[in-house]
């Protein structure tokens, strides 16, 4: 074992909050935290600099272009520095600047990966500056700006797959600083993790920035919002405070409510949540009840956005109420009314302690179920089936009843399933192979032989491009390409490999070349979080191509059947075809593994495989009926319809588990009137006096221009 | 121009993308009076090339004897007022010389006594100078003026400015520094801007009549027509409501921030006020080196660091340049640019004229966007008497100026039931059969824009359509249509004279 993976975590301060807290004599106390962020995250010798910071997810570069400004990059491997958790929280020192930035953005990632069992990646790069196409890059590190706007804003550019944060003055009546002072978005704990949320979520589901219908950016938003507001819950030292003050007092939940709402007021994004969460009147903050209609009369992205925020944040204090009930009936000697004065701080520890476990349960709920949405076109309602399957596999007894807190929480506001005639627990479970199939009234023998085919493609890659190359349909020149293709990625993946192989070991130890044969002869995603990003990144893609090879098979057209993708000819022709295989094209949008810890500790483990179709879509109905027949208008399509199906198997039987489908298929023309009808709604839709509305779902920085709106 | 027998009589110049009205009526003593509302184009979106401002002047000059009893200027966008700032080619002389002006109205925002007029003004300033200053930024970046990020910005600071962009501002700015290096920059900025186009054709104004401009406010009794009898004229707009004015969101403690925002004051400091010891700096100075420096710094260390992971200034072929956020953040001055536009916009002085008589209204808009309409749903005012709310003069209204070329957000949709003013509370029960609107607008021409302007916006144009009953004058339109479900006889009435420099219509003071 090396010294490396020994190494205590790396500590280090943050503020936490933001610096106004210091400047309250109240909140002081509540000023710091020391987050922990495990060594081999960034794997460096400590007797080496680390500089930037620069490390294997995220890099801080530290340029001001409006003063043309370079500051100096801390070296986090300063002995000052490793010796007393980092620099101190200094507004006026740019370097605490970027160790704030660097260590909340890798304290997201560490929740992230934990919650999923697996390194995180970032969206790669498929389009240059100009917006051509170009085959997907690997992109190591997030890049962070902590001074790169003059401006109250702060977003994510999946551009440039870069944190861009502002700066600005405050202004008169501006609560929190005093006016003519600056305030940096980079020093606001939940801006940094509501930006890194973005870019996490865009590596995991680069379709998810489609504006396909109105919820796809609010749940873009609003998982941002839920990852910083419970992330920030998740360390009790912050929530102490605030519960001795209200005493544990059940009314201590609407504190914590405003706690919520303030998050995003730097950047006028409170609002949204103020309104979603809870108001003022006569000097007592109050959360709002939840209104089931609200949704249905929301279309703007934050107000529906704050509902989903909402939703959440309710579901957190029912769990939070149910894990405090039994303290606070043994403070009260059952009574349940506590006594006057300060509460025993041990009490207060133990309140805060839940709340934080509380905290930290509800994000991993809500970060687990991105697994568990279908590829495309994603709904609140789909979030809420994800949430309650997710946690279902997990930990198949909901002993806390977590899951019905969850569904009522979303009931309440509203946010129910499209065509879900019964809601319940159990209805809101997507699919496993088997019901999907019942309701398909499909043949079933194939399953068993997909079962043992999809453990081949895991377990023997090398073996199932041996096969693949014996396809009768691989043997045009695309054909060939793509098994080219396979042989060169699995090359890379070597080479990758005995690199990553070679940095891990000291020098001394080096083992003898293992064979590309060897390495590629066991499953490259069961290293989970140990896995070198880059073979992740490559493995990913490998296999999700090797699963092409297997679902396009002419054999098994009754599962494509199943999961509604279609592969018929006589699909409309504004359907994408295939260079490769006759018909409509799939896509595999990589097979990536989810490793969690159930609650017997054991590991459960499984593929996530998503599967897509295209289709050029028109706003005009006319257009597109001739284009469906072949015959296309001159200008270019307006949209792409796009549906998908999510596919999750378990990898110990290689049973698919889960099936989880946007509605209808890719010949659906209902659904494909549902996307137009919003896009034209969109169409109609002004930002400003002069120029046209976005009917296009594809933006080039969506979140710039979200956030732009939203403050 | 004939004063009507009875009514008012409006004249709508069809100059193409601005506003120019001249209104007839008849003054107590029977002669005529004349009211000018706005007089302005965008610079070269003439509908024909023939029908220029300056032969715009020339008409009312001719219609009017060369007497204008009122001036009135709804709001300072170049489309509106650069008309009164206009000179003859050949005298170098202003047009407006020879035309005899007896008061100008103008909004209180433009009341140099109002403290709340005069922060309003600073904030304008200080937004206009840190767009001045971004165009510059991109200018120096290499932007030119037909690159995408810079049109748009480039467009609305020529509103604001009555000329090209904010070139001219520019160039005066560098003069008042050289002239008066001891002042702050804000205060050289101020006196820069006091020679843009838009202020010295308001300052025109305020030189040619004789004594105070008159104010209006929408907490003001109804204002009198000098000479003319019982016509009233009500202001709505613009609300005294800064949230309302600035379309600002509450921010923290429910408190408004009046002068310039964060933002704008930060984007102002590295924009105008850029020095090594300036504001503009977020950190004290040992901390920053500049970008010069590091690139052939004997820092080593640093620059291996910086160039390895940004790149080097100028090289785009850097593995790693697409990175690169040289320019990100001048992208907010756009952003910005529009919400100027917009307050400017909402600052306009809308008018209602109700008539003696038969109580009919004409409502006059300028430009006011969306806060303005919002404000004027709570006014009242008495007279002799009598309470007059502002619902029941929309609702009496039978000629509608489409507010702000028939744009989104300058005309609201709603129902009659709403709690806000919008179009469905104008011209109610039998005043409907008399509705006409008028839209100043050159569609073609905005359409063409690199990023083209929806002016008007269809749907707002089709609602105006179905609401008048095909009585819609936009000016870039030759004649008005009928519409083919409107019968012959009911088109009869609709009396017009059609021109290729203007329409005229009379509203009159007598039962339809």
């Amino acid at each position: 074992m090396s010294v490396l993976s020994t190494m205590p975590p790396r500590k280090l301060r943050i503020f936490a909050f933001d610096p106004s807290m210091g400047r309250r004599h109240e909140t002081l106390p509540l000023n710091e935290v020391i987050v922990s962020i495990p060594w081999e995250m960034d794997k460096l010798d400590p007797g080496v600099p680390f500089v930037g910071p620069v490390g294997e997810y995220v890099e801080v570069i530290d340029f001001d272009p409006s003063l043309d400004l370079v500051y100096r990059p801390v070296n986090l491997h300063d002995p000052s520095l490793l010796a007393d958790n980092g620099l101190r929280p200094a507004e006026w020192n740019p370097q605490f600047h970027q160790q704030m930035t660097y260590a909340v953005a890798m304290n997201t990632i560490v929740n992230f990966e934990s919650a999923l069992g697996r390194v995180a990646l970032w969206a790669p790069r498929d389009h240059d500056e100009k917006g051509r196409w170009i085959n997907p890059q690997y992109v190591r590190r997030l890049r962070i700006y902590p001074h790169a706007l003059r401006d109250a804003n702060a977003y994510y550019s999946p551009e440039k797959k870069a944190l861009l944060f502002g700066y600005f003055a405050a202004g008169e009546g501006q609560s929190g600083a005093p006016a003519g002072t600056i305030i940096f978005t980079c020093l606001s704990h939940d801006i940094i993790a509501h930006e890194t949320s973005h870019a996490l979520l865009d590596g995991m589901h680069p379709r998810f920035s489609e504006a396909t219908n109105p919820d796809v950016l609010a749940l873009h938003e609003a998982f941002a919002d839920i990852v910083a507001i419970f992330q920030h819950f998740s360390y009790p030292d912050v929530l102490k405070d605030q519960i001795a003050r209200t005493r544990g007092d059940l009314e201590s939940q609407n504190l914590l409510g405003q706690l919520a709402q303030e998050f995003g007021q730097v950047l006028g994004r409170g609002t949204a949540l103020r309104d979603a969460l809870g108001g003022w009147k006569d000097g007592v903050w109050r959360a709002h009840e939840p209104n089931p209609k609200l949704l249905r009369e929301t279309e703007e992205v934050h107000d529906r956005g704050a509902i989903l925020v909402a939703a959440v944040f309710r579901a957190f204090l029912s769990i939070y109420r149910a894990r405090i009930s039994d303290l606070l009936r043994i403070a009260s000697s059952g009574t349940g009314i506590l006594p006057a004065g300060a509460l025993h701080p041990d009490l207060v520890n133990r309140l805060a302690k839940e709340a934080s476990k509380s905290a930290r349960h509800i994000l991993q709920m809500c970060i687990r179920a991105l697994d568990y949405c279908p590829p495309v076109d994603v709904t609140f309602g789909d979030y809420l089936r994800a949430i309650i399957t997710a946690d279902r596999d997990l930990y198949p007894e909901d002993e806390h009843n977590y899951r019905v807190a969850v569904m009522e929480a979303f009931l309440a506001w509203g946010i129910v399933p499209r065509n879900m005639p019964i809601v319940s627990v159990q209805t809101l479970l997507w699919p496993t192979m088997g019901e999907a199939a019942a309701d398909y009234k499909a043949a079933f023998p194939r399953l068993t032989d997909l079962k043992g085919d999809v453990a081949y493609l895991l377990s023997r890659p090398l073996e199932m491009i041996d096969e693949l190359k014996s396809r009768s349909d691989f043997h045009d020149s695309e054909g060939q390409k793509f098994l080219d293709g396979l042989d060169r990625t699995a090359k890379e993946i070597f080479n990758e490999l005995t690199k990553a192989m070679g940095n891990r070991l000291p020098q001394t130890a080096k083992r003898s070349k293992s064979s590309l044969r060897e390495i590629l002869g066991r499953n490259l995603l069961e290293l989970g979080l140990e896995a070198d990003r880059k073979v992740e990144w490559l493995a990913r893609d490998f296999y999700g191509r090797l699963f092409w090879g297997l679902i396009t098979e002419a054999k098994n057209a009754p599962i494509r059947d199943i999961i509604r993708i279609r592969t018929d000819d006589d699909a409309p022709a504004t359907v994408r075809r295939s260079k490769i295989v006759t018909g409509p094209a799939i896509e595999v949008h990589s097979v990536r593994m989810a490793a969690r810890r159930g609650n017997r500790d054991q590991i459960e483990r499984e593929y996530v495989v998503e599967l897509t179709q295209t289709r050029h879509g028109y706003l005009d109905p006319k257009e597109q009926e001739e284009a469906d027949k072949g015959k296309p208008p001159k200008d270019p399509h307006d949209f792409y319809f796009r549906r998908g199906c999510t596919l999750l198997i378990d990898a110990e039987t290689f049973e698919i588990r889960r099936v989880i489908r946007t509605p209808g298929d890719i010949c659906d023309d209902a659904e494909l009137e549902r996307m137009r009808a919003y896009l034209t709604r969109q169409t109609r839709r002004r930002e400003n006096a002069f120029t046209g509305g976005a009917s296009r779902p594809v933006r080039p920085e969506i979140f710039a221009h979200l956030h732009r709106q939203g403050s | 121009m004939q004063a009507p027998e009875s009514g008012v009589t409006v004249r709508m110049y069809r100059q193409g993308h601005g506003d120019c009205f001249l209104l007839a009526t008849r003054k107590a003593d029977g002669s005529a009076f004349y009211m000018l509302i706005d007089c302005g184009l965008w610079t070269n979106s003439e509908i024909k090339p023939e029908q220029t401002i300056d032969k715009v002047i020339a008409d009312i000059a001719e219609a009017t004897g060369n007497r204008l009893d009122v001036v009135l200027v709804t709001h300072e966008h170049m489309d509106h007022v650069n008309g009164f700032a206009a000179k003859d080619p050949a005298t170098r002389k202003p047009c407006f010389d020879p035309i005899g002006i007896g008061e100008l109205w103008l909004a209180w925002t433009e009341d140099g006594n109002d403290p709340f007029a005069n922060s309003l003004r600073e904030r304008f300033h200080d937004t206009l100078l840190a767009l001045m200053g971004a165009d510059e930024r991109l200018d120096r970046a290499g932007f030119g003026i037909h690159s995408p990020n810079r049109t748009m910005l480039r467009d609305l600071l020529s509103f604001e400015t009555g000329e090209d962009a904010a070139d001219a501002l520019r160039e005066r700015f560098r003069e008042v520094k050289r002239r008066h290096p001891a002042l702050s920059p804000r205060r050289q900025g101020a006196l820069a801007i006091e020679g843009i186009t838009n202020k010295r054709a308001i300052k025109y104004l305020r030189d040619r009549i004789a004594g105070e401009p008159v104010f209006l406010r929408p907490d003001h009794d109804p204002y009198r027509l000098p000479g003319v009898e019982g016509v009233r004229v009500y202001a709505l707009g613009p609300p005294r409501d800064v949230e309302l004015l600035l379309s600002l969101e509450p921010q923290g403690e429910e408190e408004f921030r009046l002068s310039a925002d964060g933002a704008t004051l930060s984007l102002l400091a590295a924009t105008v006020d850029a020095g090594p010891e300036s504001a503009s700096r977020s950190f004290d100075p040992r901390f920053g080196i500049s970008r010069k420096d590091v690139e052939r710094s004997h820092d080593a260390f640093l620059k291996a660091f910086f160039t390895d992971h940004y790149g080097v200034k100028g090289k785009r072929s850097a593995a790693e340049a697409w990175r690169q956020i040289d320019n990100d953040w001048l992208e907010s001055a756009e952003t910005l640019a529009l919400r100027l536009n917009d307050e400017v916009n909402n600052t306009s002085l809308v008018i209602a004229i109700e008539l003696p008589g038969t109580r009919k209204v004409l409502l006059f808009t300028g430009d006011a966007q969306r806060g303005n309409w919002i404000s004027w749903a709570p006014l009242k005012w008495t007279v002799d008497g009598q309470t007059i709310t502002a619902r029941d003069l929309l609702g009496r209204t039978v000629l509608y100026k489409v507010g702000h070329h028939g744009s989104h957000n300058a005309t609201l949709d709603g129902g009659v039931g709403a709690n806000y003013a919008n179009l469905s509370w104008l011209a109610s029960n039998a005043f409907q059969d008399e509705f006409v609107a008028m839209i100043p607008a050159n569609t073609p021409w905005a359409a063409h824009k690199e990023k083209p302007w929806e002016h008007p916006l269809r749907f707002i144009e089709e609602r105006l359509m179905q609401k008048a009953r095909g009585r819609v004058f936009r000016s870039d339109v030759d004649h008005v249509a009928k519409p083919d479900d409107i019968s012959a006889d009911e088109w009869q009435k609709f009396k017009r004279i059609e021109t290729e420099l203007f329409f005229e219509y009379t509203v009159a003071d007598s039962p339809a």
